[in-house]
């Protein structure tokens, strides 16, 4: 039976509260439900005020798995997600996830305990100077040094999280902050917090909004002009698009310009599943139509996307003659990477629509039909050969189109399915050969690729939405990295889908090492990795195993129909490769699709 | 070498320096003056700032100390970022 405790320096936790309970409740207030963390000593009072709370706790068995789990929850929900743990070693281990919610730019809070205010600078038991580590990787990070700071910093942490490009936001909380006693009452509790008079969130004034508009409407009419003039004109659509929530924006300027599309890995999902001149993913593994489409185009009409390295190959060779509309709301990605002749640094959202409301009877230049032409036969070219498969073994690609079709299928019936994946030859095959309909839909580690985020994100996905379907990609490498959680999943008795593609390689890796490297298969092979089925058995998670191209559509639509965690096994050829690929430093259109001696037949003993 | 001065004005925060200085470094200038004074009345940091980046660095940028200026300003704690033509 929950009953109130003891706080560690003897003040009774109720009436007045703590820091910590103040802590939970103005969470609770900007609509804060479910927090994923570990404790520890730094971390008790909070711990102690959780066991009162009616926020509820996912308890994940590593820190980094906690962090990735609010990753899931966040980029599965649109809210923002909750991390927690104790300072020092629980504190550091929450750093890699931070790091990635950063490059994704998703909304998380990551609140860690600290040694108490008057042990801080003395290097005490499990003190590490987390505001200093944290800084190159948080929008923001505080640190708290009175508890009546709290309703302020929470606030603030909040609001520069989830506003402008969202990010990572560290709160560290000495543990006797947590304990002081604080008098504070939100005066109505129900009420989120932000709508709470005396913590009312700043709106621009009338005037500045104003200016902002007339300054969107001019770069908005020199965008439209430079479309007029454009003869092989093409979208570029970054991830920035669904975290404005502005897809529905996107598609319908895309039916008034039926221009052909290309997507980067955080973009995919967000352009309709039906449209009929989505080339795919663009870059380094992107489709072979993208990225002939986008070296020869001649206007990049780019919305929230930062021209990442992966993405545009070797710079100064990327989409040689195109001029380039740069929509973001990053003042600081326009002009980076690439000159923008018109940049529009705006929230997608209002740029969208007043985009839209501009175009209304915009000319379109006659040559733009050859070039939709030419698209539509990249794209009638860019055949993938799912069928031309040797042998009786299990084709990665053909699997997971295949998964992709049933979930398709069964979506009628409105569950929502969220995948997520590890990073690597699996990862980059489900961005090519899976179709989503959503951005959300598609959760994949791309900015930072971090190995070990599929498994704890599905679990945060899981949790976000009492009755959807959460299904992780992974491999055996990253599968391994956070291979812990498993235990969560039992716990919680979450019915978190796994689809472990096991090469028993780190397979991407040892691809580079096959084409860049000679065949020098340092460190990647994996062929002593345990047996998966008994590893899943043994957290009580049901499990099989496939290796038959013949067991695939059966194995995937039982692991569909478990209403309970389900592990599907799939063994792989070792040297199965992902085609296409850009060489590192090369102009995009320089793919390379198959090897001599692809690829079962290459022998690993060259090393 | 390539130098540029700014000025900051910013919240008088205890790690305030500490993420100017490491934003700049990161975004590739190397800090050749600082400067730095707390404001009383208004309880802020007013910084002067000069950094540098080797030529042949400065020249692989498209747009320069503009991308710094951009960055120093994303701060929740910077208040005005000023370039000096
Ligand atoms: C944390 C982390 N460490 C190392 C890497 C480098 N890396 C990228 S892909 C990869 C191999 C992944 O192996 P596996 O999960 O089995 O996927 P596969 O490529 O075999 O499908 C490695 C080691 C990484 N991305 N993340
Ligand atoms: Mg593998």
């Amino acid at each position: 039976m929950k009953q109130a405790m003891q706080a560690t320096n003897d003040q009774p936790i109720s009436n007045p509260q703590t820091g910590a309970q103040l802590t939970l409740k103005l969470l609770q207030a900007l609509g804060v439900t479910d927090i994923f963390g570990y404790p520890g000593g730094a971390i008790m009072p909070m711990y102690d005020a959780i066991y009162l709370s009616d926020i509820t706790h996912y308890l994940c068995r590593h820190e980094q798995g906690a962090a990735f789990a609010a990753l899931g929850y966040a980029r599965a929900s649109g809210k923002i997600g909750v991390c927690m743990a104790t300072s020092g070693p629980g504190a550091t281990n929450l750093i890699t996830g931070i790091a990635d919610a950063m490059a994704d730019s998703i909304p998380m809070i990551a609140i860690t305990g600290q040694v108490a205010t008057k042990a801080m600078g003395t290097d005490g038991f499990q003190e590490v100077d987390i505001i200093g580590l944290s800084l190159a990787c948080t929008k923001h990070s505080f640190q708290v040094k009175d508890a009546a700071e709290l309703p302020e910093i929470i606030k603030q942490a909040h609001q520069i999280a989830t506003t402008g490009r969202p990010g990572p936001v560290l709160i560290d909380i000495p543990k006797d902050i947590q304990n002081q006693p604080i008098e504070y009452s939100l005066s109505d509790q129900s009420k989120p917090l932000i709508n709470n008079e005396s913590l009312e969130i700043n709106e621009p004034s009338d005037q500045y909004q104003q200016a902002l508009e007339n300054s969107l409407q001019r770069s908005v009419s020199e965008a439209l002009a430079l479309i007029q003039q454009a003869a092989k004109p093409l979208f570029y659509i970054g991830g920035g698009v669904g975290m404005a929530d502005a897809q529905a924006e996107l598609h319908q300027l895309m039916s008034r310009l039926p221009f052909p599309s290309v997507s980067t890995l955080k973009g995919i999902g967000t352009i309709a599943i039906d449209n009929p001149l989505f080339l795919g993913m663009l870059g380094m593994h992107g489709s072979k139509a993208a990225n002939l489409a986008i070296q020869q185009c001649d206007l990049m009409i780019v919305f929230g996307a930062r021209f990442d390295d992966r993405a545009t190959g070797k710079l100064n060779e990327f989409a040689p003659h195109a001029k380039v509309i740069h929509c973001d709301i990053d003042a600081a990605e326009i002009n980076k990477r690439r000159h923008a002749d018109v940049a529009i640094n705006s929230h997608l959202k209002p740029c969208l629509q007043q985009i839209n409301e501009s175009i209304n009877q915009q000319p379109i230049k006659a040559e733009v039909n050859k070039w939709l032409g030419q698209c539509q036969q990249f794209l009638t070219d860019d055949n993938y050969p799912y069928q031309q498969y040797p042998g009786q073994g299990v084709f990665a690609p053909d699997l997971l189109r295949c998964l992709s079709d049933q979930i398709l299928q069964q979506s009628e019936d409105s569950q929502p399915v969220y995948i997520t994946t590890d990073v690597g030859q699996h990862q980059m095959w489900a961005a090519q050969h899976m179709q989503f309909c959503k951005p959300e839909n598609f959760i994949t580690s791309s900015g930072l690729g971090t190995m070990g985020f599929g498994v704890p994100a599905a679990i945060g996905a899981q949790i976000s939405h009492a009755n959807c379907q959460a299904i992780c990609i992974s491999g055996d490498g990253s599968f391994m990295m956070n291979v812990q959680e498993l235990g969560t999943i039992k716990r919680y008795h979450l019915p978190v889908k796994i689809l472990l593609i096991d090469n028993s390689r780190l397979g991407l890796v040892r691809q580079w090492q096959q084409l860049f490297f000679e065949g020098r298969y340092s460190e990647t092979d994996l062929s002593d990795n345990p047996d998966f089925v008994a590893l899943a058995k043994a957290f009580d998670i049901q499990a099989e195993s496939i290796n038959q191209k013949h067991q695939v559509n059966d194995a995937i639509k039982r692991m569909l129909a478990s209403d309970k965690a389900y592990l599907l096994h799939v063994t792989i050829d070792a040297f199965e490769n992902v085609w296409p690929l850009v060489p590192p430093e090369t102009a995009n259109h320089k793919m390379i699709h198959t090897i001599s001696g692809d690829d079962s037949t290459n022998s690993e003993k060259k090393s | 070498m390539i130098k540029h001065r700014l000025s900051i004005r910013a919240n008088n925060q205890s790690t305030l320096l500490e993420r100017l200085l490491q934003v700049t470094r990161y975004r590739g200038y190397q800090v050749l003056e600082l400067q730095v004074e707390h404001q009383a009345d208004a309880d802020e940091l007013v910084i002067n700032l000069q950094v540098g980046k080797p030529a042949h660095l400065a020249a692989d940028s498209i747009n320069g100390i503009q991308h710094l200026y951009h960055q120093l300003n994303k701060l929740f704690d910077v208040k005005h970022v000023n370039l000096a033509a």
